[in-house]
């Protein structure tokens, strides 16, 4: 019975100085894993831990003696206000930015910001927005547009004004850049002008394009007719050289007569109603018309 | 405090002593029930229940010990020992930028001045590389891959998230022209807007030594579109697109109309050329026969046919013709004939024969 009173008291007395300790009371300095732990003695720091568990390394602390201070060491978000910054070229634009910083060296830390983390805010968007203000500055809008490399140091040169601060930048990232009002009427007109030209080239190319085709349509017609018309004159010299020859073949065979009913056949043709003739009575036609001439 | 006797009692009464030993026993016994009530109650802090997606992030004095993922109850040693942070890394969350966006990115206003900046600052209009603005809406839609990197590497990692996913986007929409991110591939934007923030989020992890706390599911994008200031140029440009397929079409139509018509009066040509030499030879041979067979009686009877064929041409052609008949050499008949001046040609020897 003894015993267990003696065991449970012991039990007891080791959870208070563990759950004492876990609130920063007790003999002991347990540190989480997303903390800093800074141990003042008599105000004065003597211990900073930077690891997860009990730190043993420095001793047990002296309640009530030792004070313990907590930083944080997690990432610290620090979304900046949107700024119009000028760049090249008399540009203007608004940079919207965010900060990404860890508490590098707690002491320092607080040595610099008493007000800790909001204050500590208020001197890093007054740093990183000097720099990234002239760093801005010194693009042009399309250097600043493909997040030309300056920007890739932004972090390393906050870092390097904020280390002696306690403060180290992981990365400065715009992750907006906007138009102000005044600028973005002139964008839009450019952009309509833009997109006027290229429509009117379309437009024009269309013609062009129609034109052609119309254009080599006509060329090929062309030369079908003139094929045609090549074609068909051949056939019309044959069909004259063909005939000719029929001709010549059958009317060779008597000139004279070919002749005398050709003569005959023109007479039929060409002497009609509007033709006068002055007939001789001598004439072969009137050869029986005088019975006296008959015998001749 | 505990036990019993030896305590220095010289006389007193053996029932007042024993009435003192009862109570002394019954103190006893509702002490030691008391101690270990407060044990067990202890002790049950350290349970925990893992609901289904959930994860257990159990640290042991501070220091990150094991992750259970197994749903259930599960117990570690009682704080202040060890310690559990539950984080639910089943769930599929979601931020949206562009139009309806989850939360509006500029951050708070130091003065008035960034507070005017910062509501001129229009939530969907990205700009392109040739200056140019687009209206992009995507979403990203993520999943907690560490719970300990999570709960303890980032004070605030939706928000970095987000706008870690929105400087990859824009960035990559930056590098791009307007033409570009209107008309190619969106899976190539996405690509490369995802290797963008993977990298930005490893290297976060890293600064910190912690595991990547994110898992993207998937980053989504909606048809990007021209800002509605400038649309109707846009919408020009499409119509435009198509009146020049429309004309080529048209062209092409005119075109095949062009060369059938010539191909008809081609075809035309060719008949009535064919037509001709056909019937110039037909009528050759039809008058070639004729005269044959004319020769074959004129050869029989020479004189007779020659003189019949030519009175009855005479005879023909005779009747229709103003004829004067008369001895040229007596009359001078031209000067009083009809018709003023004298048929040039005018038949007057065919008396001849």
């Amino acid at each position: 019975m003894r015993f267990l009173f003696g065991l449970l008291l012991v039990g007891a007395a080791l959870v208070a100085v563990l759950w004492a300790s876990q609130i920063d009371r007790g003999p002991l300095v347990i540190n989480r894993a997303d903390e800093y732990r800074v141990v003042l003695r008599w105000g004065r720091p003597i211990a900073e831990i930077h690891d997860a568990g009990i730190a043993g390394m420095w001793g047990p602390r002296i309640p009530f003696v030792d004070e313990v201070l907590v930083f944080d060491k997690k990432i610290q978000y620090l979304s900046a206000a949107a700024t119009e910054v000028e760049i090249a070229a008399n540009d203007r634009v608004i940079v919207d930015y965010y900060v990404l910083w860890q508490i590098d060296s707690p002491l320092a830390f607080r040595r610099t910001f008493p007000g800790n983390v909001p204050a500590a805010e208020a001197q890093i968007q007054n740093t990183v927005g000097s720099l990234v203000k002239s760093t801005v500055g010194t693009l042009s809008m399309g250097e600043l547009l493909a997040r030309a490399g300056a920007l890739d140091t932004l972090a390393q040169r906050s870092t390097a004004e904020l280390l002696d601060e306690g403060v180290r930048v992981i990365d400065v990232r715009i992750n907006r850049t906007e138009l102000p009002i005044s600028s973005q009427k002139a964008t839009f007109e450019q952009m309509r002008e833009q997109r006027r030209a290229i429509a009117r080239e379309k437009r024009a190319v269309g013609e062009r394009e129609a034109r052609e085709i119309r254009a080599r349509a006509e060329h090929e017609a062309r030369e079908i007719l003139a094929a045609a018309n090549a074609a068909g004159q051949v056939a019309r010299g044959d069909g004259d050289a063909q005939a000719a020859h029929i001709y010549a073949a059958a009317y060779g065979k008597d000139a004279e007569f070919y002749a005398f009913t050709r003569s005959l056949e023109a007479y039929r043709r060409s002497l009609g109603e509007k033709t006068s003739i002055f007939l001789s009575p001598d004439h072969e036609f009137f050869r029986y018309l005088d019975p006296s001439r008959a015998g001749r | 405090m505990a036990g019993s006797p030896p305590v220095s009692a010289p006389a007193t009464g053996a029932a007042e002593r024993a009435g003192r030993g009862l109570t002394r026993m019954l103190l006893d016994r509702f002490l030691l029930a008391a101690s270990f009530a407060i044990l067990l109650g202890w002790g049950w802090q350290g349970v925990f229940k893992v609901a289904p997606g959930e994860s257990a992030v159990i640290l042991r004095l501070g220091a990150h010990h094991r992750t259970r993922i197994e749903e259930g109850y599960w117990a570690h040693l009682p704080p202040p020992l060890e310690s559990h942070v539950l984080v639910n890394t089943g769930q599929i969350r979601s931020e949206t930028f562009g139009e309806n966006p989850t939360r509006s990115t500029p951050g708070k206003a130091v003065d008035v001045e960034d507070e005017v900046v910062a509501e001129k600052i229009t939530r969907a209009a990205i700009q392109t590389a040739d200056h140019n603005v687009v209206n992009v809406s995507y979403g990203l839609q993520y999943k907690i891959a560490d719970g300990f990197a999570w709960a303890f590497s980032m004070a605030d990692p939706a928000s970095v998230l987000h706008d870690a996913t929105e400087a990859a986007m824009r960035n990559v929409i930056g590098r791009r022209t307007i033409d570009a991110v209107l008309s190619q591939d969106q899976n190539e934007i996405l690509q490369e807007a995802e290797e963008l923030l993977s990298g930005m989020l490893a290297d976060y992890s890293r600064a910190v030594g912690h595991a990547v706390a994110f898992e993207v599911v998937r980053l989504t994008l909606e048809k990007p579109q021209a800002p509605e200031e400038v649309r109707e140029a846009f919408a020009d440009v499409v119509s435009a697109g198509q009146d020049e397929k429309r004309s080529a079409l048209v062209a092409t139509g005119d075109a095949s109309e062009i060369v059938e018509q010539a191909r008809s009066l081609a075809a035309e040509i060719r008949e009535q050329a064919e037509a001709y030499q056909d019937a110039k030879i037909v009528e050759a041979r039809g008058e070639a026969a004729r005269f044959e067979a004319l020769l074959v009686e004129y050869q029989a009877a020479p004189e007779v046919t020659r003189r019949r064929l030519y009175l009855e041409t005479m005879e023909a052609i005779l009747p229709a013709m103003d004829k004067v008949i008369g001895d040229p050499a007596a009359v001078n008949l031209w000067s009083s004939w009809p018709p003023v001046q004298a048929p040039a040609g005018a038949v007057a020897g065919e008396g001849k024969r």
